[in-house]
Protein backbone atom coordinates (compact mmCIF):
# COMPACT_ATOMS: atom_id res chain seq x y z
CA UNK A 1 0.00 0.00 0.00
CA UNK A 2 2.90 2.36 0.78
CA UNK A 3 4.16 1.92 -2.76
CA UNK A 4 0.77 3.01 -4.10
CA UNK A 5 0.65 6.12 -1.94
CA UNK A 6 4.25 6.96 -2.85
CA UNK A 7 3.42 6.40 -6.51
CA UNK A 8 0.53 8.84 -6.31
CA UNK A 9 2.71 11.33 -4.42
CA UNK A 10 5.37 11.27 -7.13
CA UNK A 11 2.73 11.56 -9.87
CA UNK A 12 1.33 14.70 -8.25
CA UNK A 13 4.54 16.09 -6.81
CA UNK A 14 5.51 18.27 -9.79
CA UNK A 15 2.21 20.13 -9.86
CA UNK A 16 0.98 23.05 -7.77
CA UNK A 17 -0.91 21.83 -4.71
CA UNK A 18 -4.20 23.59 -5.39
CA UNK A 19 -7.37 22.64 -3.53
CA UNK A 20 -8.80 20.95 -6.59
CA UNK A 21 -5.62 19.00 -7.14
CA UNK A 22 -5.48 17.84 -3.53
CA UNK A 23 -9.13 16.83 -3.79
CA UNK A 24 -8.39 14.82 -6.91
CA UNK A 25 -5.41 13.19 -5.21
CA UNK A 26 -7.49 12.24 -2.16
CA UNK A 27 -10.27 10.75 -4.26
CA UNK A 28 -7.90 8.87 -6.55
CA UNK A 29 -6.07 7.57 -3.49
CA UNK A 30 -9.41 6.40 -2.08
CA UNK A 31 -10.11 4.54 -5.32
CA UNK A 32 -6.68 2.95 -5.28
CA UNK A 33 -7.03 1.91 -1.64
CA UNK A 34 -10.41 0.32 -2.36
CA UNK A 35 -9.01 -1.49 -5.39
CA UNK A 36 -5.99 -2.69 -3.40
CA UNK A 37 -8.08 -3.92 -0.45
CA UNK A 38 -10.36 -5.72 -2.86
CA UNK A 39 -7.51 -7.44 -4.69
CA UNK A 40 -5.93 -8.56 -1.41
CA UNK A 41 -9.32 -9.89 -0.26
CA UNK A 42 -9.52 -11.84 -3.53
CA UNK A 43 -6.31 -13.58 -2.54
CA UNK A 44 -3.80 -11.71 -4.71
CA UNK A 45 -0.31 -11.21 -3.36
CA UNK A 46 0.74 -7.72 -2.29
CA UNK A 47 2.98 -7.44 -5.36
CA UNK A 48 0.21 -8.44 -7.74
CA UNK A 49 -2.26 -6.09 -6.10
CA UNK A 50 0.12 -3.11 -6.31
CA UNK A 51 0.87 -3.90 -9.95
CA UNK A 52 -2.79 -4.20 -10.85
CA UNK A 53 -3.74 -0.97 -9.09
CA UNK A 54 -0.96 0.99 -10.81
CA UNK A 55 -1.85 -0.54 -14.18
CA UNK A 56 -5.47 0.51 -13.70
CA UNK A 57 -4.53 4.00 -12.59
CA UNK A 58 -4.33 5.48 -16.07
CA UNK A 59 -2.80 8.77 -17.00
CA UNK A 60 -2.82 11.96 -14.98
CA UNK A 61 -2.89 14.08 -18.16
CA UNK A 62 -6.38 12.77 -18.73
CA UNK A 63 -7.59 14.41 -15.52
CA UNK A 64 -5.88 17.70 -16.29
CA UNK A 65 -8.65 19.38 -18.34
CA UNK A 66 -11.28 18.87 -15.62
CA UNK A 67 -8.93 20.24 -12.99
CA UNK A 68 -8.07 23.26 -15.09
CA UNK A 69 -4.37 22.51 -14.85
CA UNK A 70 -3.78 21.28 -18.39
CA UNK A 71 -0.82 23.54 -19.01
CA UNK A 72 0.72 22.71 -15.63
CA UNK A 73 0.37 19.00 -16.14
CA UNK A 74 1.67 18.57 -19.63
CA UNK A 75 4.64 20.92 -19.41
CA UNK A 76 6.78 19.87 -16.43
CA UNK A 77 7.30 16.14 -17.05
CA UNK A 78 8.46 16.78 -20.60
CA UNK A 79 10.79 19.58 -19.57
CA UNK A 80 12.08 18.12 -16.33
CA UNK A 81 13.02 14.70 -17.61
CA UNK A 82 14.08 14.64 -21.23
CA UNK A 83 15.61 11.20 -20.61
CA UNK A 84 12.09 9.83 -20.21
CA UNK A 85 11.12 10.69 -23.76
CA UNK A 86 10.08 7.43 -25.35
CA UNK A 87 12.75 5.94 -27.54
CA UNK A 88 11.19 4.24 -30.53
CA UNK A 89 14.14 1.94 -31.15
CA UNK A 90 13.07 -0.38 -28.31
CA UNK A 91 9.62 -1.21 -26.99
CA UNK A 92 8.88 0.42 -23.63
CA UNK A 93 9.35 -1.58 -20.48
CA UNK A 94 6.09 -2.89 -19.03
CA UNK A 95 5.08 -2.85 -15.40
CA UNK A 96 4.97 -6.67 -15.34
CA UNK A 97 8.56 -6.85 -16.51
CA UNK A 98 9.63 -4.19 -14.04
CA UNK A 99 7.92 -5.98 -11.16
CA UNK A 100 9.32 -9.34 -12.17
CA UNK A 101 12.78 -7.88 -12.42
CA UNK A 102 12.49 -6.13 -9.05
CA UNK A 103 11.22 -9.34 -7.44
CA UNK A 104 14.11 -11.31 -8.97
CA UNK A 105 16.64 -8.75 -7.70
CA UNK A 106 15.08 -8.95 -4.26
CA UNK A 107 15.22 -12.76 -4.30
CA UNK A 108 18.88 -12.95 -5.27
CA UNK A 109 20.18 -10.07 -3.16
CA UNK A 110 21.65 -12.28 -0.40
CA UNK A 111 23.19 -14.69 -2.90
CA UNK A 112 24.91 -11.87 -4.77
CA UNK A 113 26.21 -10.25 -1.60
CA UNK A 114 27.43 -13.63 -0.29
CA UNK A 115 29.35 -14.18 -3.52
CA UNK A 116 30.98 -10.75 -3.30
CA UNK A 117 31.90 -11.41 0.35
CA UNK A 118 33.45 -14.74 -0.64
CA UNK A 119 35.58 -13.02 -3.29
CA UNK A 120 36.82 -10.46 -0.79
CA UNK A 121 37.76 -12.96 1.94
CA UNK A 122 39.06 -15.60 -0.48
CA UNK A 123 42.77 -14.74 -0.01
CA UNK A 124 42.51 -14.84 3.82
CA UNK A 125 43.97 -18.32 4.36
CA UNK A 126 46.60 -17.79 1.70
CA UNK A 127 47.76 -14.74 3.63
CA UNK A 128 47.67 -16.35 7.09
CA UNK A 129 48.79 -19.95 6.68
CA UNK A 130 52.29 -19.51 5.26
CA UNK A 131 53.15 -16.94 7.91
CA UNK A 132 51.62 -19.04 10.70
CA UNK A 133 53.54 -22.08 9.48
CA UNK A 134 56.77 -20.18 9.24
CA UNK A 135 56.47 -18.85 12.77
CA UNK A 136 55.92 -22.42 14.03
CA UNK A 137 52.34 -21.88 15.16
CA UNK A 138 51.07 -24.63 12.91
CA UNK A 139 52.68 -28.05 12.47
CA UNK A 140 52.95 -27.66 8.68
CA UNK A 141 55.58 -26.34 6.32
CA UNK A 142 55.03 -22.93 4.85
CA UNK A 143 54.76 -24.49 1.38
CA UNK A 144 51.94 -26.71 2.62
CA UNK A 145 50.35 -23.63 4.17
CA UNK A 146 50.57 -21.76 0.89
CA UNK A 147 49.07 -24.74 -0.92
CA UNK A 148 46.14 -25.03 1.49
CA UNK A 149 45.62 -21.28 1.31
CA UNK A 150 45.65 -21.32 -2.46
CA UNK A 151 43.24 -24.25 -2.47
CA UNK A 152 40.89 -22.34 -0.15
CA UNK A 153 41.13 -19.29 -2.41
CA UNK A 154 40.14 -21.29 -5.48
CA UNK A 155 37.32 -23.06 -3.64
CA UNK A 156 35.87 -19.79 -2.31
CA UNK A 157 36.11 -18.08 -5.69
CA UNK A 158 34.55 -21.12 -7.38
CA UNK A 159 31.68 -21.17 -4.87
CA UNK A 160 31.20 -17.43 -5.39
CA UNK A 161 31.15 -17.73 -9.16
CA UNK A 162 28.72 -20.65 -9.04
CA UNK A 163 26.45 -18.65 -6.72
CA UNK A 164 26.50 -15.70 -9.12
CA UNK A 165 25.82 -17.88 -12.14
CA UNK A 166 22.91 -19.57 -10.37
CA UNK A 167 21.55 -16.18 -9.29
CA UNK A 168 21.84 -14.78 -12.81
CA UNK A 169 19.37 -17.42 -13.94
CA UNK A 170 16.71 -15.55 -11.94
CA UNK A 171 17.30 -12.30 -13.80
CA UNK A 172 17.83 -13.94 -17.20
CA UNK A 173 14.21 -13.38 -18.34
CA UNK A 174 14.76 -9.65 -17.84
CA UNK A 175 17.85 -9.45 -20.01
CA UNK A 176 16.54 -6.51 -21.98
CA UNK A 177 16.36 -4.51 -18.75
CA UNK A 178 19.90 -5.32 -17.64
CA UNK A 179 21.19 -4.71 -21.16
CA UNK A 180 19.20 -1.47 -21.45
CA UNK A 181 17.33 -2.53 -24.56
CA UNK A 182 14.09 -0.83 -23.54
CA UNK A 183 12.47 2.57 -23.60
CA UNK A 184 11.74 4.02 -20.19
CA UNK A 185 8.06 4.35 -19.38
CA UNK A 186 7.17 7.25 -17.09
CA UNK A 187 4.64 5.31 -15.03
CA UNK A 188 7.02 2.35 -14.59
CA UNK A 189 9.78 4.78 -13.64
CA UNK A 190 7.52 6.34 -11.02
CA UNK A 191 6.58 2.93 -9.68
CA UNK A 192 10.27 2.04 -9.37
CA UNK A 193 11.02 5.37 -7.69
CA UNK A 194 8.21 4.75 -5.23
CA UNK A 195 9.63 1.28 -4.53
CA UNK A 196 13.11 2.70 -4.03
CA UNK A 197 11.72 5.45 -1.82
CA UNK A 198 10.10 2.88 0.40
CA UNK A 199 13.44 1.09 0.90
CA UNK A 200 15.59 4.20 0.95
CA UNK A 201 15.82 4.58 4.71
CA UNK A 202 17.11 1.04 5.17
CA UNK A 203 19.60 1.53 2.33
CA UNK A 204 20.95 4.73 3.84
CA UNK A 205 21.36 3.13 7.29
CA UNK A 206 23.14 0.19 5.68
CA UNK A 207 25.36 2.54 3.69
CA UNK A 208 26.28 4.50 6.82
CA UNK A 209 27.07 1.32 8.75
CA UNK A 210 29.08 -0.08 5.84
CA UNK A 211 31.13 3.08 5.34
CA UNK A 212 31.77 3.17 9.08
CA UNK A 213 33.03 -0.41 8.92
CA UNK A 214 35.21 0.31 5.90
CA UNK A 215 36.83 3.29 7.51
CA UNK A 216 37.45 1.35 10.72
CA UNK A 217 38.61 -1.77 8.84
CA UNK A 218 42.35 -1.12 9.25
CA UNK A 219 42.08 -0.29 12.98
CA UNK A 220 43.03 -3.76 14.29
CA UNK A 221 45.97 -3.81 11.92
CA UNK A 222 47.16 -0.38 13.02
CA UNK A 223 46.74 -1.42 16.65
CA UNK A 224 48.76 -4.61 16.15
CA UNK A 225 51.46 -2.75 14.27
CA UNK A 226 51.81 -0.05 16.93
CA UNK A 227 51.45 -2.24 20.03
CA UNK A 228 53.64 -5.10 18.86
CA UNK A 229 56.28 -3.00 17.17
CA UNK A 230 59.61 -4.79 17.53
CA UNK A 231 58.19 -7.99 19.01
CA UNK A 232 58.96 -11.24 17.16
CA UNK A 233 55.24 -11.83 16.72
CA UNK A 234 54.69 -8.53 14.94
CA UNK A 235 54.80 -10.05 11.45
CA UNK A 236 52.23 -12.71 12.26
CA UNK A 237 49.82 -10.27 13.88
CA UNK A 238 50.16 -7.85 11.01
CA UNK A 239 49.02 -10.63 8.74
CA UNK A 240 46.08 -11.36 11.05
CA UNK A 241 45.30 -7.65 10.89
CA UNK A 242 45.29 -7.77 7.10
CA UNK A 243 42.86 -10.67 7.17
CA UNK A 244 40.67 -8.72 9.60
CA UNK A 245 40.63 -5.86 7.09
CA UNK A 246 39.28 -8.24 4.47
CA UNK A 247 36.73 -9.69 6.87
CA UNK A 248 35.47 -6.26 7.97
CA UNK A 249 35.30 -5.00 4.39
CA UNK A 250 33.33 -8.14 3.49
CA UNK A 251 31.03 -7.55 6.47
CA UNK A 252 30.38 -3.99 5.26
CA UNK A 253 29.51 -5.29 1.81
CA UNK A 254 27.30 -7.92 3.41
CA UNK A 255 25.43 -5.17 5.26
CA UNK A 256 25.11 -2.85 2.28
CA UNK A 257 24.55 -4.95 -0.83
CA UNK A 258 21.29 -6.67 0.20
CA UNK A 259 19.70 -3.25 0.79
CA UNK A 260 20.53 -1.67 -2.56
CA UNK A 261 18.33 -3.74 -4.88
CA UNK A 262 15.36 -1.35 -5.00
CA UNK A 263 17.68 1.60 -5.60
CA UNK A 264 19.48 -0.24 -8.38
CA UNK A 265 16.21 -1.34 -9.97
CA UNK A 266 14.92 2.25 -9.93
CA UNK A 267 18.16 3.47 -11.51
CA UNK A 268 18.04 0.85 -14.24
CA UNK A 269 14.35 1.30 -15.04
CA UNK A 270 14.63 5.06 -15.10
CA UNK A 271 17.55 4.95 -17.47
CA UNK A 272 16.17 3.04 -20.44
CA UNK A 273 17.91 3.35 -23.77
CA UNK A 274 18.80 6.93 -23.04
CA UNK A 275 20.93 5.44 -20.33
CA UNK A 276 23.97 6.97 -18.89
CA UNK A 277 26.06 4.66 -16.77
CA UNK A 278 24.32 6.19 -13.79
CA UNK A 279 23.64 2.97 -11.93
CA UNK A 280 27.35 2.30 -11.68
CA UNK A 281 27.67 5.10 -9.17
CA UNK A 282 24.91 3.83 -6.95
CA UNK A 283 27.22 1.48 -5.14
CA UNK A 284 30.29 3.55 -5.78
CA UNK A 285 31.54 3.23 -2.23
CA UNK A 286 30.92 -0.52 -2.28
CA UNK A 287 32.66 -0.98 -5.59
CA UNK A 288 35.62 1.06 -4.46
CA UNK A 289 35.79 -0.83 -1.16
CA UNK A 290 35.73 -4.20 -2.90
CA UNK A 291 38.83 -3.33 -4.90
CA UNK A 292 40.43 -0.67 -2.79
CA UNK A 293 41.08 -2.55 0.45
CA UNK A 294 42.34 -5.80 -1.08
CA UNK A 295 44.62 -3.70 -3.27
CA UNK A 296 45.82 -1.80 -0.23
CA UNK A 297 46.36 -5.10 1.58
CA UNK A 298 48.43 -6.35 -1.35
CA UNK A 299 50.47 -3.14 -1.34
CA UNK A 300 51.04 -3.46 2.37
CA UNK A 301 52.13 -7.10 2.18
CA UNK A 302 54.37 -6.52 -0.83
CA UNK A 303 56.09 -3.56 0.77
CA UNK A 304 56.45 -5.32 4.11
CA UNK A 305 57.75 -8.63 2.76
CA UNK A 306 59.87 -7.41 -0.11
CA UNK A 307 61.24 -4.34 1.61
CA UNK A 308 61.16 -6.04 5.06
CA UNK A 309 59.61 -2.80 6.24
CA UNK A 310 57.21 -4.04 8.94
CA UNK A 311 58.21 -1.17 11.19
CA UNK A 312 56.99 1.57 8.85
CA UNK A 313 54.67 -0.02 6.29
CA UNK A 314 51.61 0.25 8.59
CA UNK A 315 51.52 3.90 7.51
CA UNK A 316 49.72 2.60 4.41
CA UNK A 317 46.57 2.08 6.49
CA UNK A 318 45.90 5.47 8.05
CA UNK A 319 46.72 7.12 4.72
CA UNK A 320 44.53 4.60 2.93
CA UNK A 321 41.65 5.15 5.37
CA UNK A 322 41.70 8.93 4.95
CA UNK A 323 41.95 8.53 1.19
CA UNK A 324 39.04 6.10 1.23
CA UNK A 325 36.89 8.52 3.19
CA UNK A 326 37.66 11.21 0.62
CA UNK A 327 36.93 8.93 -2.33
CA UNK A 328 33.67 7.66 -0.83
CA UNK A 329 32.53 11.19 -0.02
CA UNK A 330 33.53 12.37 -3.50
CA UNK A 331 31.63 9.49 -5.08
CA UNK A 332 28.55 10.27 -3.02
CA UNK A 333 28.73 13.93 -3.96
CA UNK A 334 29.11 13.04 -7.63
CA UNK A 335 26.06 10.80 -7.40
CA UNK A 336 23.86 13.42 -5.80
CA UNK A 337 25.10 16.00 -8.30
CA UNK A 338 24.10 13.77 -11.21
CA UNK A 339 20.76 13.15 -9.53
CA UNK A 340 20.13 16.84 -9.08
CA UNK A 341 20.83 17.38 -12.76
CA UNK A 342 18.36 14.74 -13.85
CA UNK B 1 -10.10 -5.82 -25.37
CA UNK B 2 -11.65 -2.58 -26.61
CA UNK B 3 -9.23 0.31 -27.01
CA UNK B 4 -9.70 3.29 -24.73
CA UNK B 5 -9.99 5.54 -27.79
CA UNK B 6 -12.92 3.62 -29.26
CA UNK B 7 -15.02 3.81 -26.14
CA UNK B 8 -14.02 7.25 -24.83
CA UNK B 9 -17.13 9.05 -26.05
CA UNK B 10 -19.39 6.61 -24.24
CA UNK B 11 -17.89 6.58 -20.75
CA UNK B 12 -20.27 9.42 -19.84
CA UNK B 13 -23.20 7.31 -20.98
CA UNK B 14 -22.00 4.34 -18.91
CA UNK B 15 -21.58 6.45 -15.78
CA UNK B 16 -24.99 8.07 -16.19
CA UNK B 17 -26.64 4.70 -16.74
CA UNK B 18 -25.08 3.34 -13.56
CA UNK B 19 -26.18 6.39 -11.57
CA UNK B 20 -29.79 6.18 -12.74
CA UNK B 21 -30.85 3.64 -10.08
CA UNK B 22 -29.11 5.55 -7.25
CA UNK B 23 -25.99 7.40 -6.02
CA UNK B 24 -22.60 5.74 -6.08
CA UNK B 25 -18.90 6.54 -5.58
CA UNK B 26 -15.99 6.47 -8.00
CA UNK B 27 -14.48 3.10 -7.16
CA UNK B 28 -17.85 1.34 -7.21
CA UNK B 29 -18.59 2.87 -10.61
CA UNK B 30 -15.24 1.72 -11.98
CA UNK B 31 -15.76 -1.75 -10.62
CA UNK B 32 -19.25 -2.05 -12.07
CA UNK B 33 -18.14 -0.79 -15.48
CA UNK B 34 -15.37 -3.39 -15.52
CA UNK B 35 -17.75 -6.11 -14.26
CA UNK B 36 -20.45 -5.34 -16.83
CA UNK B 37 -17.89 -5.12 -19.66
CA UNK B 38 -16.54 -8.54 -18.78
CA UNK B 39 -12.96 -8.73 -19.96
CA UNK B 40 -13.67 -6.50 -22.95
CA UNK B 41 -12.93 -3.18 -21.27
CA UNK B 42 -11.16 -2.31 -18.03
CA UNK B 43 -11.65 1.38 -17.28
CA UNK B 44 -8.67 3.36 -15.97
CA UNK B 45 -9.25 5.25 -12.75
CA UNK B 46 -8.20 8.55 -14.27
CA UNK B 47 -10.65 8.00 -17.15
CA UNK B 48 -13.50 7.43 -14.75
CA UNK B 49 -12.49 10.23 -12.44
CA UNK B 50 -12.28 12.78 -15.26
CA UNK B 51 -15.63 11.59 -16.67
CA UNK B 52 -17.34 12.04 -13.31
CA UNK B 53 -15.77 15.47 -12.78
CA UNK B 54 -16.70 16.52 -16.31
CA UNK B 55 -20.31 15.46 -15.72
CA UNK B 56 -20.31 17.32 -12.43
CA UNK B 57 -18.98 20.47 -14.09
CA UNK B 58 -21.75 20.30 -16.70
CA UNK B 59 -24.37 19.87 -13.96
CA UNK B 60 -25.33 16.37 -15.09
CA UNK B 61 -24.37 14.82 -11.76
CA UNK B 62 -23.98 16.33 -8.30
CA UNK B 63 -21.68 15.18 -5.54
CA UNK B 64 -22.06 14.88 -1.78
CA UNK B 65 -19.84 13.50 0.97
CA UNK B 66 -21.08 10.46 2.86
CA UNK B 67 -19.84 7.45 4.81
CA UNK B 68 -19.75 4.18 2.92
CA UNK B 69 -21.18 1.06 4.65
CA UNK B 70 -17.59 0.15 5.60
CA UNK B 71 -17.25 3.45 7.47
CA UNK B 72 -14.91 5.14 4.99
CA UNK B 73 -15.69 8.74 3.98
CA UNK B 74 -16.39 8.92 0.26
CA UNK B 75 -17.61 11.34 -2.37
CA UNK B 76 -20.91 10.06 -3.75
CA UNK B 77 -22.33 11.11 -7.11
CA UNK B 78 -26.02 11.45 -7.91
CA UNK B 79 -27.58 11.96 -11.34
CA UNK B 80 -29.47 15.24 -11.78
CA UNK B 81 -32.62 15.86 -13.87
CA UNK B 82 -30.41 17.39 -16.53
CA UNK B 83 -28.31 14.23 -16.35
CA UNK B 84 -31.37 12.02 -16.90
CA UNK B 85 -32.32 14.08 -19.95
CA UNK B 86 -28.73 13.96 -21.24
CA UNK B 87 -28.67 10.20 -20.79
CA UNK B 88 -31.77 9.78 -23.02
CA UNK B 89 -30.11 12.02 -25.58
CA UNK B 90 -26.86 10.02 -25.50
CA UNK B 91 -28.76 6.73 -25.83
CA UNK B 92 -30.55 8.09 -28.88
CA UNK B 93 -27.22 9.27 -30.30
CA UNK B 94 -25.65 5.85 -29.70
CA UNK B 95 -28.51 4.04 -31.43
CA UNK B 96 -28.16 6.17 -34.56
CA UNK B 97 -24.34 5.97 -34.46
CA UNK B 98 -24.54 2.21 -34.16
CA UNK B 99 -27.04 1.88 -36.99
CA UNK B 100 -24.98 4.06 -39.32
CA UNK B 101 -21.74 2.19 -38.58
CA UNK B 102 -23.58 -1.13 -38.90
CA UNK B 103 -24.70 -0.23 -42.41
CA UNK B 104 -21.05 0.03 -43.48
CA UNK B 105 -20.00 -3.11 -41.63
CA UNK B 106 -22.91 -5.11 -43.10
CA UNK B 107 -22.29 -3.83 -46.60
CA UNK B 108 -18.61 -4.78 -46.32
CA UNK B 109 -19.30 -8.29 -45.02
CA UNK B 110 -21.96 -8.86 -47.72
CA UNK B 111 -19.44 -7.76 -50.30
CA UNK B 112 -16.92 -10.35 -49.08
CA UNK B 113 -19.42 -13.24 -48.96
CA UNK B 114 -21.99 -12.67 -51.72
Amino acid sequence: MNVIIAYLETMFSTYPQTTRLLEAKAELQGMMEDAYTNLIAEGHSENEAVGQVIRDFGNLEEVAPVLGIASDISAPPAAASPSLAPDRSHPPVTLEEAQGYAAAQQRIRFRVSTAVMLFVVSPALLIVLPVAAESGMLPITDTAGAFIGLLALFVLVAVGVMTLVAASRETAPYKRITEKRFAADPSVTRWAEALAGEHERRRISALQLAIGLWILAPMPLIAFALLLDGSPQAGFWSVIGVVLVLVIVAAGLGVLLPQTWAHTVAGELGAGTAATSSHDEHNIAGVIAAFYWPLLAATYLAWSFIGNAWGISWIVWPIGAVLFGAIAAGGGALESYRKAQR
Amino acid sequence: MISADAIRGYVDLMVLSLLRPGPSYAYELAQRITAISGDEYAIKQTTLYSAVKRLEASGLVSSFAAMSPSGKPRTYYRITDAGLAHFDLKVEEWRSTKSVVDRFVDAASEGVTP
